[in-house]
């Protein structure tokens, strides 16, 4: 017990650890609460629960699709510069699938087409 | 599109590490992480739609995805992580260098440097990048079957807790998986183990069959009572973290170390794909008999046999799983003529 929580402690003190740990943690929680939200969300705005599977799976897609050209971007000394615009991309992706669904809910009664999921 | 965060900080942790054990336990911790989040996220968005509404919560993603990725992007851990692969360290060459052979030290005394002519590596090398390792690709491979496992059963837990009027429960399940999942990361991380890499996964992987035995048991035989679920799937849970640490040492050690988050990216990409298979399947598995105990069982089945054939094929590749990069591959011209100034 008393070497592990050594162990532990070895890692946590070295000098930048802990602010990877903590980015990272803040950076991965959307990821825990993306198919509650699409599917909860998208279907306050749209009426269909299909439409929010749809949607969170898309989102899925496209992270398994661009994962790796972004990652051999990472490599070649660009990380910082993928990471702020991917997490840039994806907070407008998000922030955009508010107001789509916004604009639908209100004009509902007029035709609307459904928005189109947004990763 | 989600932001490479979880490639860019398995890269960046070893980095940091100050040795082998440290990185054990940093790979423990980050497992776990990912428990934390599946754990925390769903919370935040209920809680979150409870008080305000869906929209607050969806901006609230946004807004913690833009603050993770962009605290992340400027850590110094990130800036410098990557400049390590051009550096000489003491004991001749820890890093190879892109277009450069090193030959491990002990083969041919102090680690000779064989340098390889950067035109020679071919289009399709440089266009699959770390897919060249067949230890990877078998790492890939068995991601692919070990998440469509846990794809099935993501969907197939709630379905039957749904049909048994017992909804709320799924989710406290799916909490109690996570729970063991925690507990195994966090003594994993503590140990000090000294087999090889790829006979902990191996010996993981038969573990992670054990328990989705358990769960198919817990669904069958035991007839699908919630109490009864419960401990085996934190049982089922204890080998989760391990599982997913021992990978990203896999990882570490079986891709060329300029191409790590690429690697770690087609990790992920083979988890999203393998998760969506099992999700799939499960309707496909469980049609027709939602609500009894026997389609739980139906769908814990399918799990293990997908187990099953995932620690075949972590068995049978263990060779591949042992090798260690010879050969980096050349990544950009740019790189190609710092790596050979000798000649």
């Amino acid at each position: 017990m008393r070497t592990a929580v050594t162990r532990y402690r070895t890692l946590l003190v070295v000098p930048g650890v802990g602010r990877v740990f903590a980015a990272s943690l803040i950076g991965r929680l959307p990821i825990g609460m993306a198919m509650l939200l699409f599917v909860l969300v998208v279907h306050a705005g749209t009426g269909s629960y299909a439409v929010g599977g749809l949607a969170g799976a898309a989102n899925a897609a496209a992270t398994a699709l661009f994962g790796p050209p972004m990652g051999r971007l990472a490599d070649r000394g660009h990380a910082a510069l993928v990471l702020a615009l991917s997490g840039l991309a994806q907070a407008a992706a998000l922030g955009w699938l508010v107001i789509a669904l916004h604009a639908h809910v209100a004009g509902r009664s007029s035709s609307s087409s459904p928005p189109s999921p947004g990763w | 599109m989600n932001p490479p965060i979880a490639a860019v900080t398995r890269t960046v942790l070893p980095r940091l590490a100050p040795d082998e054990q440290a990185v054990q336990t940093a790979f423990a911790l980050d497992a776990i992480l990912i428990e934390v989040t599946y754990l925390v996220g769903p919370a935040l968005v209920g809680g979150v739609s409870a008080l305000v509404d869906g929209y607050a919560a969806t901006l609230l993603a946004a807004a913690l995805n833009l603050i993770g990725a962009w605290w992340l992007a400027t850590a110094p851990a990130v800036r410098h992580g990557y400049r390590v692969d051009h550096r000489l360290e003491p004991g001749g060459l820890a890093v190879p260098p892109v277009g450069v052979a090193v030959v491990p030290a002990g083969k041919r005394g102090d680690g000779a440097i064989a340098v390889a002519a950067a035109p020679t590596i071919s289009r399709w090398r440089r266009l699959v990048g770390p897919l060249v390792s067949p230890g990877l690709l078998v790492v890939l491979a068995v991601s692919v079957l070990y998440a469509a496992a846990f794809g099935v059963l993501e969907v197939a837990i709630p379905a039957y807790m749904n049909a048994r009027g017992e909804a709320a429960v799924g989710g406290l399940l799916f909490s109690v998986w996570s729970a063991g999942s925690i507990v195994g990361g966090l003594w994993f991380g503590g140990r000090d183990i000294h087999t090889p890499l790829h006979r902990q996964y191996t010996i993981l992987m038969v573990l992670n069959l054990v328990g989705f035995t358990g769960i198919l048991f817990a669904g069958g035989p035991l007839g699908g009572a919630p109490l009864t679920l419960a401990p085996l799937l934190f049982l089922a849970g204890l080998f989760i973290s391990p599982t997913t640490a021992v990978e990203a040492a896999l990882v570490t050690e079986l891709a060329p170390r300029s191409q790590t988050t690429e690697a770690f990216t087609w990790s992920g990409t083979a988890i999203y794909l393998g998760f969506a298979f099992g999700s799939g399947m499960a309707s496909v598995v469980m049609s027709g008999s939602l609500g009894s105990g026997g389609a739980l069982a139906t769908a814990a089945a399918f799990a293990v046999g997908l187990c099953a054939i995932g620690t075949v094929f972590a068995l049978t590749g263990r060779r591949a799983l042992a090798q260690r990069p010879v050969a980096a591959v050349v990544q950009s011209d740019v790189h190609a003529s710092v790596a050979v100034p000798e000649r």
